[in-house]
């Protein structure tokens, strides 16, 4: 085949060209530590890396929830235990006030004693966290006993407040003041109870203790019932830490450059671009006329 | 046989070595000419003369004659590359215009639709564990905001490139209506000249190289020596003067118009997924026509129904398009280097036939340089004998 000036010229420019433009391509990686610039450089793996980043920031925003849902089971604990104390107390003044050797005034003592604490059981109730109410209900803006009287009429309305600690997964981290001290009507209502044993005491005689031991006995239950809901929320946030690391590393492995690869390439990029250079530059030097005299 | 016959034939040989070492130099001068081909003298013996020889009727010969200076083109060749051009630079304006696209949605990254949905429905979620608060509720209405102006610029940008290449196809057309005109031109002066007209010829074939650019043609070259241009898709003929179909021109026009297509369906697709994101949102838009995203910014915001399944749904959409759009630009791109290699292989091979090898020149140099020394020897010969004859036969 005929070779002319023209060809081999165009040839060399087109090479050197060629070989230039994967050494940039190459440079590029190297220097931003990604892969992937744009969909067309790999389509599957960008979409693969846009799902990844998505269930990533979702579980951000899970743990995020998980610190949220913490610290009302944790605030809800405290208030259930001091109420279970005070409960207890109450107890005991119940069966001291019942003995029939007490004086009307010890037994008024006794009596005052018991007006406190039940004072005190309606400020736990009442408890607040960050401004909002924990037993309020669903976003705790209701008080649950504004007054001593309250629990006679009002049942807080639900539904109760949940936490979503993973997709579709909502867990209850608030409870209703009635499943801690009984709905209205309940004849064992922890505060018509406590009234009841005050008045008891008052006036002498029995002291019936089977309604505050079924008070106590809810309040337990509703303590245990939120130790659950904590456990269950920790492992989630265990299970959610792992997935993080795996999520990452998977991120990484379709999107990040592996430098040592990476450099080697650019490496070879750069000789096979210098070769092209030096072998056009011997190319289009020679010809006949130089050897003609 | 007359006396100065010698003398013709060594004149006839100075004449055609002359034109062949003229040729060459022409040749040589336009080494690096774009679009030039290699010319040549082709030559033959002149008409014989008859003499009477004892062994019957002889041809005595009369010297070389000139046929013709014609340049050495392969059309085979020519249509081959016109047609691998015209693929090139369809494929080429379409990557270009997907490349376009894949930098205006910005994806895989932190800047995008995509980002900037996950951190919206993150906000909701913030919202879900504290409905009443005002702080959260202004996080929400502010990431709805973000993801508006994103979508937003992303619209305008895709409306602007469909105008642009809108505006590209009309000069392209403006172009070619150019070329086809100087065409029609060309044909006129060359039927003129007649059939060696070298360099109309090389101006003509640079033309329709460069239409070819432009449009998909083919080219017929008819007995008066012009050529008939039809369209490669529909064997339509392309005249001066009539209007141009994208569509079925083929090149780069066709390639435009394709590109403003694909654009525009781009833009439709990713509005779709805008106002879907946006109806999913609830109350937060007041508008959710994708032009016009407004952010309600007095409203009490609720969170919305189906809120995850929704979003789920839009965004896994959403990706299906940036992985459709992906897979579309990378083909484009393999298209067009594949295009590209058989342009150059062709080019290559049409070099071959027509272009100057400096080297081949030069020894044709010292070729016809030997010849015209010789034809000049002949001369000189032949004129010291006709001076034996002439002056000293018989003198006085």
């Amino acid at each position: 085949m005929r070779v002319t000036q023209q060809m081999m010229h165009q040839n060399s420019v087109n090479h050197m060209q060629q070989n230039l433009g994967r050494f940039e391509k190459t440079n590029l990686q190297a220097s931003s530590g990604k892969l992937l610039h744009k969909p067309s450089d790999d389509p599957q793996a960008v979409a693969k890396s846009m799902s990844l980043k998505t269930v990533m920031s979702a579980n951000d925003q899970f743990e995020r929830n998980i610190g949220d849902a913490n610290l009302w089971l944790d605030e809800n604990d405290r208030s259930i235990q001091a109420m279970v104390d005070v409960t207890q107390r109450i107890r005991e003044l119940g069966v001291q006030g019942g003995s029939g050797t007490l004086s009307p005034e010890d037994r008024e003592l006794i009596f005052k004693e018991v007006g406190v604490l039940n004072e005190q059981l309606r400020q736990f109730a009442n408890s607040e966290v960050d401004g909002r109410y924990l037993f309020g209900g669903t976003d705790g803006t209701v008080k649950p006993f504004p007054t001593a009287t309250s629990f006679e009429t009002v049942d807080v309305d639900g539904p109760v407040k949940t936490a979503k600690i993973g997709p579709g997964l909502q867990v209850e981290i608030g409870i209703l003041p009635q499943t801690l001290v009984g709905n209205a009507e309940d004849p064992s209502n922890l505060f018509r109870v406590v009234g009841q044993l005050a008045d008891s005491i008052q006036a002498g005689g029995q002291v019936g203790l089977d309604g505050i031991d079924e008070a106590m006995e809810r309040l337990l239950t509703a303590a245990a019932e939120n130790g659950a809901r904590q456990n269950r929320i920790e492992a989630t946030e265990s299970r959610i830490l792992d997935a993080k690391l795996s999520l990452g590393s998977a991120l990484s492995s379709i999107e990040d450059v592996d430098y040592a690869e990476i450099l080697i390439k650019l490496k070879s990029e750069e000789s096979i671009y210098q070769a092209s250079l030096s072998s056009s530059a011997k190319i289009m030097q020679t010809n006949l006329m130089d050897f003609l005299r | 046989m007359s006396t100065f016959h010698t003398l013709e034939t060594g004149n006839r040989g100075l004449s055609a070595s002359q034109a062949s070492l003229s040729t060459t130099g022409q040749n040589i001068a336009n080494a690096n000419t774009k679009g030039y081909s290699r010319q040549q003298v082709n030559t033959s013996s002149s008409v014989s003369l008859d003499v009477w020889t004892k062994q019957g009727a002889g041809q005595l010969g009369t010297g070389v004659s000139i046929d013709s200076v014609m340049r050495v083109r392969d059309r085979f060749l020519d249509q081959q590359y016109r047609g691998h051009t015209a693929e090139f630079a369809t494929w080429q304006a379409k990557s270009e215009a997907l490349g376009n696209v894949e930098t205006i949605l910005g994806e895989p990254g932190d800047n995008g639709l995509n980002a900037s949905m996950g951190r919206l429905w993150n906000a909701w979620q913030d919202l879900e564990s504290d409905p009443s608060n005002l702080a959260v509720q202004a996080v929400v209405k502010e990431r709805a905001q973000a993801f508006a102006d994103v979508a937003k610029t992303i619209d305008r940008s895709m409306g602007d490139l469909a105008t642009e290449l809108t505006e590209r196809t009309t000069a392209a057309e403006k172009e070619a209506q150019t070329l086809i005109s100087r065409i029609e031109e060309l044909n006129k002066n060359i039927m003129r000249t007649g059939p060696q007209a070298n360099n109309l010829r090389d101006e003509r074939d640079a033309a329709v190289d460069k239409l070819s650019q432009l449009m998909d043609i083919k080219v017929t070259e008819k007995t008066d020596g012009s050529y008939a241009l039809t369209l490669a898709a529909n064997n339509q003929p392309v005249r001066a003067g009539e209007a141009l179909d994208p569509e079925t021109a083929g090149g780069k026009l066709g390639g435009l118009a394709e590109a403003a297509a694909t654009v525009t369906s781009y833009r439709e697709n990713i509005n779709v997924a805008v106002t879907e994101f946006a109806e999913a949102n609830g109350n937060v838009f007041e508008n959710t026509a994708a032009g016009e995203l407004r952010v309600a910014k007095e409203a009490k915001l609720e969170l919305p129904n189906g809120l995850d399944e929704d979003v789920k749904k839009v965004q896994a959409d959403f990706r299906a398009l940036v992985s459709g759009l992906g897979a579309e630009a990378q083909s484009a791109g393999y298209a067009v280097s594949t295009q590209q290699q058989l342009m150059v292989s062709t080019e290559n091979r049409r070099q071959s036939v027509a272009g100057v090898s400096l080297d081949e020149e030069m020894s044709n140099l010292v070729k016809f340089q030997h010849a015209y020394n010789a034809a000049a020897r002949l001369v000189s010969t032949t004129d010291e004998m006709l001076d034996t004859i002439i002056n000293r036969m018989a003198a006085r």
